[in-house]
């Protein structure tokens, strides 16, 4: 049985159509992250499930069961605020244990409950602080331990780890992992930070504009992406697109021409658009001084110790981001002699459909 | 760093305008309250505490002083119910939030006389609007009542306070509610929560604050409150409707036989400052809570 199922989903807000025929199907135990810009609709995917929002029309069904006419409280899951949304007047305790005492618990158990919490989640010592005596990493932790007790039949998280500094987003991150593993339990979580998503999660769903764009492991969208907005969304700096020149299709082998250069790819199986775009990560290039497929013009040089970023103009005026190894010596205004390996080639027809998905 | 003669500077305006203002009329309230005057003239006599023995002993002002009390915790009751439970209603994601609080605030919008007159008519005895509306529901004993007499009239004036007063409560607690960020609540519809409990162990912490500033406001209105029963008993305000405010002024400036008593009064004044004083340092003791943040 899966743990979560939408089916046919629409939202509309008056006019706007926040959510279109969203159909999304989670396994019991999965950690699903919704990742996409601002405004495409995820946060609201997330709410409708956790039932803050009212559906326009189709289904939820969580653990087999709908849920789309029921109350959050009688949806059995949990939700992590991207604010924690702690009650600053009560103590890291009472904030965990809050659903337990409203529903009548006895105090023992409310007790046993949340120390247990507190132990998962290594915040025993602080369970008399008031929120505002903790740190935002601290914070994060109560509201996931107010999650914990509820043992849910899923957890939502809403960009958990937008408020915290970027060294303390990287810990929680892995302390999210962990609890995952710990805990076994079905997690959906929001993000717009794609490294999140990609180290997070089992499936991703990317999403943009009220549609799921495309749903799949990590490495598969990354290297896989359905479509231009996929493969320009996942991967860090993004990728370009640069406009062909033409192509030549010779037995299994795809040759295409851009920006005076060309480049010889295995022809895509089952597909059959027209190449007009190439897609190019900042790692597909290579410094190769010998055969260079393009010497683009350096405007920007990052050396970031491990790896030299170069923000970079092709010779038809487009900006491409290079990504080298190691520390490459260059400056302003250099031409820079780079081969294009393309790792997993993204090559997009007309619609932006990726031939190579 | 700002020097401390530059302090001195900028507060002694507002120190100066204090001091005028009110800690020296305060000052002289209670040195006239010593004294035998009618207000006007030089006759002033030193009396000591004569004012207050006097007090003690006069039956009207017991009176005023039970209907202030009265009003204070009776009207206070019923004004802080009614407001949190709109509160409630309105805060519950209702259909028209802001028209509401428009209606509500309304009453202390319109000049005090004017509702007066209204509650009179709604008051009259033949064709008022309650009784007239007892009787279409079938209650015509209830819709015989006078309830302008003596032993009603009091009651009837605070049920018309309370309803001004309900309105500008509601405001400023809603005005609260309005901070509290709205994931608050969803986290604990999630949890379970129900009105009640939101209400409960969200909104009142919460508006905790506001809550003090309503009770110190209510107050400081009660104790001195003198219009509206003023006008509820139009021209001559039956002395069921006094309040300490009313006593104050009939004998200070109202009563012309005996004299103006303007030392009298004062004394009057003085057990209303006491009393707000005190009540309010009471409030604020029993409601001390640390800041919150959120």
């Amino acid at each position: 049985m899966t743990a979560f199922e939408a089916i046919s989903l629409d939202k509309h807000y008056g006019e706007f159509h926040a959510l279109k025929d969203i159909n999304l199907s989670v396994e019991p135990g999965e950690f699903i992250v919704l990742v996409g810009p601002s405004g495409c609709g995820k946060s609201t995917l997330m709410r409708t499930i956790a039932g803050l929002e009212k559906v326009t029309s189709g289904d939820l069904k969580i653990d087999g069961r709908s849920v789309t006419g029921l109350l959050p409280k009688e949806r059995d899951v949990a939700m992590v605020f991207q604010s924690y949304a702690l009650y600053p007047h009560m103590t890291v305790a009472e904030n965990i244990g809050f659903g337990m005492k409203i529903a009548k618990r006895p105090k023992a158990e409310i007790q046993e409950k949340v120390l247990a919490a507190a132990k998962v989640l290594k915040i025993e010592d602080y369970l008399n602080r008031k929120p505002k005596a903790l740190s935002g990493g601290q914070r994060q932790r109560v509201a996931i331990g107010r999650a914990i007790v509820r043992d849910p039949k899923i957890f939502l998280f809403d960009e958990p780890l937008s408020n915290l500094d970027a060294a303390l987003r990287v810990e929680m991150r892995v302390e999210l992992a962990r609890l995952h593993k710990q805990l076994d339990a079905t997690m959906i979580y929001v993000t717009h930070d794609q490294v999140e998503a990609m180290t997070l999660a089992d499936r991703i769903v990317v999403m943009n504009g009220g549609v799921i764009e495309q749903i799949g492991a990590p490495l598969d969208l990354f290297n896989r992406p359905r479509n231009k907005f996929v493969a320009g969304f996942l991967g860090q700096p993004p990728a370009i697109f640069v406009r062909l020149d033409g192509h030549e299709v010779k037995g299994s082998r795809l040759q295409v021409q851009f920006s005076g250069t060309s480049v010889d790819l295995p022809a895509p199986e089952n597909q059959t658009g027209t190449p007009v775009e190439i897609g190019l990560r900042p790692d597909f290039f290579e410094l190769d001084p010998e055969n260079p497929d393009l010497s683009p013009q350096v405007e920007v040089v990052e050396q970031l110790g491990d790896t030299t970023l170069l923000y970079t103009r092709l010779p038809d005026g487009q900006q491409a981001t290079v990504q080298l190894p190691g520390q490459v010596t260059a400056k302003s205004g250099d031409r820079i002699p780079l081969r294009i390996k393309c790792k997993s080639p993204l090559i997009f027809d007309e619609a932006g459909r990726n031939l190579f998905a | 760093m700002i020097g401390k003669r530059l302090i001195g500077l900028f507060v002694t305006p507002a120190l100066a305008i204090y001091l005028c203002f009110f800690l020296i009329p305060t000052g002289f309230t209670f040195y006239f309250s010593l004294f035998d005057w009618s207000g006007f003239g030089t006759e002033a006599q030193f009396i000591g505490f004569d004012n207050y023995r006097r007090l003690w002993n006069d039956p009207t002002f017991w009176l005023s002083f039970r209907n202030t009390l009265a009003l204070l915790f009776v009207g206070g009751f019923f004004v802080f119910v009614l407001a949190f439970l709109y509160t409630i209603l309105i805060n519950s994601g209702i259909w028209g939030k802001k028209l509401f609080r428009l209606v509500f605030f309304l009453p202390n919008v319109v000049s005090v006389v004017a509702l007066s007159a209204m509650w009179a008519y709604i008051y009259n005895p033949r064709y008022g609007l309650l009784n007239t509306s007892l009787k279409a529901v079938g209650l015509d004993e209830m819709g015989r009542t006078l309830w302008t007499s003596p032993d009603n009239i009091f009651w009837a004036m605070l049920a018309a306070l309370v309803w001004v007063f309900t309105g500008f409560f509601l405001i400023l607690l809603l005005a609260g509610v309005d901070k509290i960020p709205p994931d608050m609540y969803e986290a604990a519809d999630l949890e379970g929560a129900n009105l009640w409990h939101k209400f409960w162990y969200i909104t009142v912490p919460m508006i905790w604050d506001v809550m003090t500033i309503s009770f110190v406001i209510w107050i400081i209105n009660a104790v001195k409150m003198f219009e509206f029963p003023f006008a509820f008993g139009f021209l001559q305000v039956p002395q069921q409707l006094y309040t300490l405010g009313i006593y104050l002024y009939i004998m200070g400036f109202g009563q012309r036989d005996p004299i103006y008593q303007l030392g009298y009064a004062t004394a009057i004044g003085v057990v209303m400052l006491v009393l707000a004083f005190s009540l309010i340092v009471l409030v604020r003791r029993l409601m001390r809570r640390d800041q919150l943040e959120f």
